[in-house]
């Protein structure tokens, strides 16, 4: 259910079907308010994903006030560098900021401004930060190339390894810097990187086309981006194109490597794609025999040299009419009560108390279910109560005596 | 177009049943009040895991992690993960624990003797299977599939036909702003529900404690 949907519901409820009272604007503010609270108070929403090494992002800015130019159809920016705020300068090294005077602190490694520098064989002289899912919010297990890694703070790392820039090797520990910047600093900094995934053509085309009978009007290798359906006599791109009933989930590239990215440059879509052996990310296949059976997922982008990923997360912000909530179909009902109460608490002409007490009321009941929910997910499970320092298990069950007991002579 | 008998009691208590005019005899005329039934099956699902799927998936070699996608309605919980081949059941585990007790559990294959459910579609087999030729039988609660037509089939328990009755007229009140009315079908809701007298699957076994002592 889309969000246009959801508020024809919520203006409905609120007897005001074209906005004369409660703007638009107004209810998608409460409604991200909304689904926001729920997953603070439930943590319903959790997710999966391969992160790779290294990372990818679209452009590398050094200043804040380059943060509004950066272009708004892109989200992943890098702050590249170290930013000197006495001077309002950007530097490479750590001397250049003792400008007037003798410039003599030491410096170690080399600097870039984009992370995949780091991993090209030479000696970073800074973090390497890796990004989080832009819906990230809490880790639940992050590990490396299968193996789970710990979290540690920076201060630890000072104080037991005065290199930590410098270190490099297999990865079992992360940090982060701060809470504002969605990364990680893994360390020491992983040296087996996997490029490969990069591209997936074998063979560079010299063109691409998109019915089969313009290739033979050319010279040199070709690559057919669009797909031919044999029953229709069509070539589309999306398959949504063959019926107007579904989406495609995959993304099609006019280069097949392109249909490797997506917008986070994690999460790897790839339609018919050979089964690949690994334990990372997650696809649903399309266009081959396991994808006829509906809840095939296989993997594409291996785990292997690469994080993976289980994340409490932060549900995306809806932004258009079209957008839907991350919460699926059956809990949606308790963001537009939470939408519901807030809305009629607005210092507006539609401030009714009553009704806002009633949605509230709903809305809190909705949580409570919720969180009841949650804990059923668990009911398959085995619980067994030990008291502290006791074995796993006893193999004599044997009374005991009480230790006062007076021993037999 | 033929409306169930929950909507036709709903029009019933709002007094709509003799002469329809707001709620019409057609899809569109009755999605208000179905929107609220449905609503009302959801939360009752969702409440007693009172509807129940059986998902085959085939392993594949190497992969450890599923995405379920249902066609119908969506992944509630999972109650049981069974092995057809080998027929046993698989444990319910997460994350933290295969990580303590085996932190190379992603690396391993073999046959799959844990599972956990990561959020609302995500299915962790450990370890991973070491080949293609074996499938798991996922039992798991299903949130129905909302009905869009009066002669769809409605997957709900007669007992809590009433309940999911006041629901939708709760909100028929709701909707024409009186609260109170709103707030007292709701009640009538919650009793409806009893979930403190739920139907039990096995009513003649009486839990009680014991000791181990012989």
């Amino acid at each position: 259910m889309n969000f246009g949907k959801q508020l024809r519901r919520i203006r409905r409820f609120l007897r005001d079907p074209v906005g004369n009272i409660w703007t638009r604007a107004l209810l998608l503010n409460l409604f991200n308010d909304a689904q926001r609270e729920i997953q603070i108070k439930t943590r319903y929403l959790e997710d999966l994903q391969i992160i790779r090494v290294p990372p990818l992002y679209h452009c590398a800015y050094l200043h804040d006030w380059e943060w509004p130019y950066l272009p708004s159809s892109q989200s992943q920016f890098y702050q590249a560098l170290r930013y000197h705020p006495q001077g309002d300068y950007v530097v490479c090294h750590r001397w250049e900021t003792q400008f007037d005077n003798s410039g003599d602190a030491s410096d170690e490694g080399v600097h870039f401004t984009q992370p995949w520098e780091a991993f090209t064989g030479v000696i970073p002289g800074e973090q390497v930060k890796i990004r989080f899912p832009s819906n990230f919010h809490t880790a639940k297990l992050m590990a490396y190339d299968k193996e789970p890694i710990e979290f540690t703070d920076k201060k630890q790392l000072q104080a037991y390894d005065s290199s930590y820039l410098n270190r490099v090797g297999t990865t079992f520990a992360y940090y982060r810097e701060d809470m504002l910047d969605n990364s990680f600093i893994p360390y020491p900094l992983p040296t087996s990187i996997n490029w490969n995934d990069l591209v997936e053509s074998a063979v560079s085309p010299d063109f691409v086309y998109s019915h089969s009978w313009e290739s033979t009007y050319l010279s040199g290798v070709g690559e057919q981006f669009t797909v031919y359906d044999s029953t229709d006599l069509i070539d589309y791109v999306f398959t949504w194109e063959l019926d107007y009933t579904g989406q495609d989930e995959a993304g099609h590239g006019m280069w097949l490597f392109e249909a490797q990215f997506t917008v986070d440059g994690m999460i790897v879509h790839v339609s018919g794609d050979t089964t690949s052996s690994g334990f990372g990310t997650i696809v649903q296949r399309t266009g081959s025999l396991l994808s006829s059976e509906k809840g095939m997922a296989v993997d594409v982008v291996e785990a292997d040299d690469n994080f993976l990923l289980i994340y409490d997360v932060l549900p995306t912000d809806i932004r258009v009419d079209n957008d839907e909530s991350d919460f699926p179909n059956f809990l949606q009902k308790y963001i537009e009560y939470g939408v519901l109460s807030r809305a009629y608490r607005v210092n507006n002409d539609g401030n009714i108390k009553s009704l806002a007490e009633y949605w509230e009321y709903r809305h809190n009941y909705g949580i409570e279910i919720l969180k009841k929910y949650m804990t059923k997910k668990f009911q398959s499970r085995d619980y067994r109560m030990t008291t502290r320092q006791t074995p796993a298990f006893r193999t004599k069950k044997q009374p005991r005596l009480p230790s006062a007991y007076p021993a037999v002579g | 177009m033929s409306i169930n008998t929950i909507e036709t009691h709903v029009l019933e208590m709002i007094g709509e049943s003799t002469t329809p005019d707001v709620f019409t005899d057609t899809d569109t005329g009755m999605e208000p009040i179905r929107d609220s039934i449905n609503d009302a099956i959801e939360e009752i699902t969702m409440l007693t895991g009172s509807y129940k799927l059986q998902y085959h998936l085939p392993l594949v070699q190497d992969q450890g992690f599923y995405r379920l996608r249902l066609t119908n309605g969506s992944i509630g919980w999972i109650t049981d993960v069974f092995q057809v081949n080998r027929k046993y059941p698989l444990s319910q585990t997460d994350e933290w624990k295969l990580s303590n007790d085996n932190p190379r559990w992603m690396v391993n294959s073999g046959d799959p003797v844990d599972y956990f459910q990561i959020g609302k579609d995500v299915l962790c087999i450990a370890p991973r299977p070491s080949g293609t030729s074996d499938v798991l039988e996922v039992t798991m609660v299903v949130i129905p599939e909302r009905y869009s037509s009066g002669t769809d089939r409605i997957k709900l328990r007669d007992a809590f036909k009433w309940a999911a009755v006041h629901y939708a007229v709760s909100e028929f009140w709701a909707s024409r702003g009186d609260a109170f009315s709103a707030m007292d079908h709701y009640k009538k809701y919650l009793e409806l529900l009893g979930i403190q007298t739920l139907y039990q699957s096995s009513a003649e076994r009486v839990p009680y404690y014991k000791t181990a002592k012989q």
